[in-house]
């Protein structure tokens, strides 16, 4: 685990933080070349198993011996508190415009590939893909829709330039004219603009054929099969809240004689179907709803309506590194006053 | 024995672990339409008392009080934000807006004469009117901004844009000012 900690630390000089996390620490196996190392999450559950053998021994349940159990007791727990935050646990960022609701909130670095059929006059029908299955040669399928998407590349970063020359790929929309061409990640995860290049297959339409997006396309892609419209989209990861948050008002207070923000908040309106209710989300003074925490985080300047940006955190396991270092302690303190008559008795021979 | 038990409580967590994680597959939902208005492909836009002709690839946002009208300027990297704004009279005057926007920009102010040296002229349908370049080369924020004086009110035209952004769009944004007519 040190090991971990300290490649992963020495990592972060030319990889991103999140590239780190997920190569060091979200990860059960690191391949160096052809040679298998344990990753984080499996280091993390071999101690658990580690810790959990402690107990099968029989001479261990004795009175004397409790601080000890309590101590490994917590130490469990707070393992246990770190997988449920590894695998379970949310965050995301929520931008919410003066006037405007928004019940979701997107990922700051996972991306997803949305298929949306917009044929319904009443509804819009999504296919959400998530980024782990946008790998290439993937073939993507759904009873929502009967085409085929096969992926050729998927891009971590990715830039568009111009189309010098044609190529026999039959090619379909923006891609006539431009390459979504593959660059190296940069280490600031928020500048890399993720891009997927992809065949449409199976429609027996002239629409089959090479397609590509990226992040934050202006003009979404959009093709039609028999009569239904579909539009595709690569967004960021979005995650929807069972409640919406209205801004009714974002207000910022400057530094005097400069433009560095000094304190800002948002009043917001939080619109449940169980309780409804106006509040101030402010900075330390975050919003707790469900499990859901939302913080001030940021805020962009518009010209007449201001952009408050939300950090949405839902962590399943966010009690229990209280809980644990409470046992722990517990744990130490009742060692301490069993191991303190054995001290002075040795004292006094 | 003992250790067998400990061997399959161990695969049966991982397992338990591992179909934890639904990320390979599709999710799928509906959401309703709302009731916002469909995006405009028509060539001639009418608001207020004037009119402009729009480039197609440009998408018309909604109005809002101090908007004239905004529009979505969609370039190969991204999209710029255009927005129309009309003041009475002569709004403030050439030298207040256009540190306005450079302060919006995070640049200091100039004086008249540095302010004039940068402009240039082109005409439209409403005559002359004065076009602004103003860069943050290192925030890759620019605005290409458009100011057209009338006989008692100015129409002033931002187009906040990334520099590739702008060097895309830079013949639709003066087609689209000189197009500028009252009905």
């Amino acid at each position: 685990m040190m090991y971990l900690i300290i490649v992963g630390t020495i990592a972060q000089k030319n990889m991103s933080l999140f590239a780190v996390q997920e190569k060091y620490f979200s990860s059960f196996i690191i391949w160096y070349w052809y040679f298998p190392f344990p990753g984080l999450r499996l280091s993390m559950i071999l101690m658990f198993f580690n810790l959990s053998g402690f107990f099968i021994n029989k001479n261990l349940w004795k009175i004397k011996k409790s601080g000890i159990i309590l101590m490994h007791l917590g130490v469990m727990m707070l393992l246990i508190g770190g997988g449920l935050t590894g695998v379970f646990s949310k965050e995301g960022s929520m931008m919410i415009e003066e006037g405007k609701s928004t019940n979701y909130i997107e990922d700051y670095n996972l991306s997803e590939l949305a298929i949306v059929n917009i044929s319904s006059q009443s509804y819009d029908e999504f296919t959400i893909f998530g980024q782990s299955m946008l790998k290439r040669d993937a073939k993507l399928e759904s009873d929502n829709f009967n085409f085929t998407i096969e992926i050729e590349n998927y891009m971590k970063n990715s830039e568009v330039v111009a189309r010098e020359k044609s190529d026999n790929k039959n090619l379909k929309g923006m891609m006539k004219n431009l390459i979504i061409q593959e660059i190296a990640p940069s280490k600031e995860e928020h500048l890399n603009i993720p891009g997927v290049t992809f065949y449409i297959k199976n429609t027996n339409t002239e629409s089959d054929g090479y397609y590509g997006v990226f992040l934050s396309q202006s003009v979404p892609q959009s093709i039609r099969i028999n009569d239904k419209e579909y539009i595709i989209i690569l967004r960021k990861e979005r995650t929807y809240l069972p409640f919406s948050i209205e801004l009714y008002d974002f207000k910022k207070i400057m530094h005097p004689g400069t433009n560095i923000a000094k304190s800002y908040s948002s009043e917001v309106y939080l619109n449940d179907n169980e309780i409804s209710r106006t509040t101030l989300i402010q900075m330390n003074e975050p919003l707790r709803y469900k499990g859901y925490t939302l913080y001030q985080s940021s805020f962009i300047e518009g010209e007449i309506n201001d952009i408050s940006v939300l950090a949405v955190v839902k962590n399943y396991g966010r009690l229990f590194p209280y809980i644990s270092s409470c046992i722990i302690c517990l744990g130490l303190l009742i060692h301490l006053l069993t191991k303190l008559p054995i001290l002075f008795i040795k004292e006094r021979i | 024995m003992k250790n067998l038990t400990i061997f399959i409580t161990c695969m049966i967590i991982c397992l338990f672990l591992k179909n934890c994680d639904n990320s390979n597959k599709a999710k799928t939902y509906r959401i309703l339409k709302t009731t916002e208005k469909k995006q405009s492909r028509e060539s001639t836009f009418k608001q207020d008392i004037i009119t402009f002709d729009v480039p197609d690839s440009w998408i018309q946002s909604d109005p809002t009080p101090m908007r004239l009208a905004s529009f979505l300027v969609p370039y190969s990297d991204g999209n710029g934000d255009l927005s129309v704004i009309k003041l009475a009279g002569d709004g403030g005057g050439l030298q207040a807006n256009v540190n306005r926007w450079r302060r919006q920009l995070d640049k200091s102010s100039i004086t008249l004469s540095e302010i004039e040296e940068d402009i240039y002229f082109h005409k439209g349908k409403l005559g002359e009117f004065k076009i602004i370049e103003i860069y943050n080369l290192e925030k890759d924020i620019n605005f290409l901004c458009a100011i057209i004086s009338t006989n008692n009110q100015t129409l002033f035209i931002k187009l906040s844009i990334t520099k590739l952004g702008l060097v895309e769009s830079k013949s639709d944004f003066i087609h689209f000012i000189s197009s500028i007519d009252y009905n």
